[in-house]
């Protein structure tokens, strides 16, 4: 893109923030009740981490892998996408990191990554507590909220690194 | 109404812009509130309506809600193209046609300039082989207008859209007076800078001579700012609100601001 700079972060929303909040709100309704499905499996993730056998850090990620690939159809590809076109390759992504939990839990039984730390983490927490504020509806924060979800992708640990914490097979 | 000067065809100078206020995706109640826009605006005379493939479901939510408020004649569409390699050009095209669910473009427009050296010529042929009626360019926020005045002077074009309003009044010194000699109609994008600039004067209250030149609200009188320019063709307010877009059709009846008005609303506003 020519002239880059001259761009500001809400310039690259397409969408009004009501309408996002529109889309977060249907999307809920549609898949209700499924919300409690996701709290179980949350529940189920944590403790799974509890543990320390082989089957259960491959069962965590197993559900890690299954939210990460639900996101990825059901909200990114199906939803996100029909108001934000780069929401493809959000889909794309999310997909990517799911299907390489999935893979990790099958070949190496590891454990999942644990959350970023140093300057990295101190970005993502800035980032996530700006986009916090999205819900008073400026368009910069919401910009911030999706600047936050890429950086997540990009930034959270990859997965073919040692887990801190290996899991004895 | 002011002419297109490459054809003398008449169009009202309020027309309807779609970024972001019209890409509400699946969502009923949004859709049909768009639609009551579009049906308003139509009902006050409004004829442009404009897209682009850029601007998310913004086509498809015109096409849905001119089959919802009976396809008005009056309709004058105008999308843009906007994809690199242009060679995808011609199937975004198409799309965005479908989307819109017109059978041709009355205008396509080159977004932002992006490949135009390709895609300008593609367009061209296009109105040769009468698939679209006028061609033009575009930009926003002042970006490329070097490259703007290049294309204008040297190609036919039969549009050019750029960003204008009473603060922001960058292209009054060469491109305005350029559409004028070359005869090159003249679309306004971001009149309210993205409603950024009628939120801020809002806070005040509209002053008392704005009655001269007709205006009973802040969206009329900075419409009338721009297009009492003799350059311009139409401006392209975009709205979700169904009382706006009549205030903002409402700019389109009475008299306009001469020079000294003008310069009289832009001290107002610059001191604001």
């Amino acid at each position: 893109m020519s002239e880059w700079w001259t761009y500001e972060l809400s310039d690259f929303l397409l969408f009004a923030p009501r309408t996002y909040y529109r889309l977060i709100e249907l999307y809920n309704a549609e898949i209700w009740p499924g919300q409690f499905v996701a709290l179980l499996a949350g529940l189920a993730v944590l403790a799974l981490l509890r543990g320390r056998a082989a089957w259960q850090g491959r069962g965590a990620l197993a559900l890690l892998a299954a939210g990460w690939l639900w996101v990825a159809w059901a909200f990114h590809y199906t939803r996100y996408a029909t108001i934000n076109w780069a929401a493809v390759y959000f889909a794309l992504a999310f997909a990517v990191q799911g299907a390489a939990m999935l893979a990790l839990a099958v070949a190496r039984a590891g454990r999942p990554p644990g959350p970023p730390g140093g300057l990295a983490g101190a970005m993502g927490m800035a980032l996530a507590l700006r986009s916090y504020r999205a819900r008073a509806g400026e368009p910069q924060d919401l910009a911030a909220l999706e600047v936050y979800k890429a950086l997540a992708l990009a930034g959270s640990h990859c997965l073919d690194q040692p887990c801190q914490t290996p899991v004895t097979n | 109404m002011r002419p297109v000067p490459s054809t003398g065809e008449r169009l009202p100078v309020v027309g309807l812009g779609s970024w972001i206020t019209f890409n509400v995706g699946y969502d009923e109640a949004a859709r049909a509130s768009c639609a009551e826009v579009m049906r308003q605006f139509f009902a006050a005379g409004g004829r442009l309506i404009d897209s682009s493939p850029m601007y998310g479901s913004s086509q498809a939510v015109i096409g849905w809600g001119l089959d919802r408020i009976g396809r008005p004649q009056a309709l004058f569409s105008a999308d843009k193209v906007w994809v690199a390699p242009a060679s995808r050009g011609p199937a975004q095209i198409e799309a965005s046609r479908r989307a819109w669910g017109v059978p041709r473009f009355d205008l396509l427009q080159v977004h932002n300039l992006l490949a135009w050296k390709d895609h300008l010529p593609a367009l061209v042929a296009m109105k040769v082989e009468g698939r679209v009626r006028y061609v033009g360019i575009t930009t926003s926020e002042g970006r490329r207008h070097g490259d703007i005045e290049a294309i204008m002077r040297a190609h036919p074009i039969d549009f050019v859209q750029v960003s204008y309003n009473v603060l922001d009044r960058e292209v009054e010194a060469r491109i305005l007076p350029l559409a004028r000699e070359r005869g090159i109609a003249v679309i306004v994008n971001r009149p309210f800078r993205q409603g950024v600039l009628i939120d801020a004067v809002s806070r005040h209250p509209l002053p008392s001579w704005a009655e001269e030149i007709g205006c009973a609200n802040w969206a009329q009188l900075l419409i009338k700012f721009i297009v009492a320019h003799p350059a311009v063709t139409c401006a392209i307010p975009a709205t979700t609100s169904v009382a706006h877009v009549r205030e903002n059709m409402g700019a389109a009846a009475g008299p306009l601001p001469d020079e000294a008005m003008r310069r009289r609303i832009i001290a107002h506003v610059e001191r604001l």
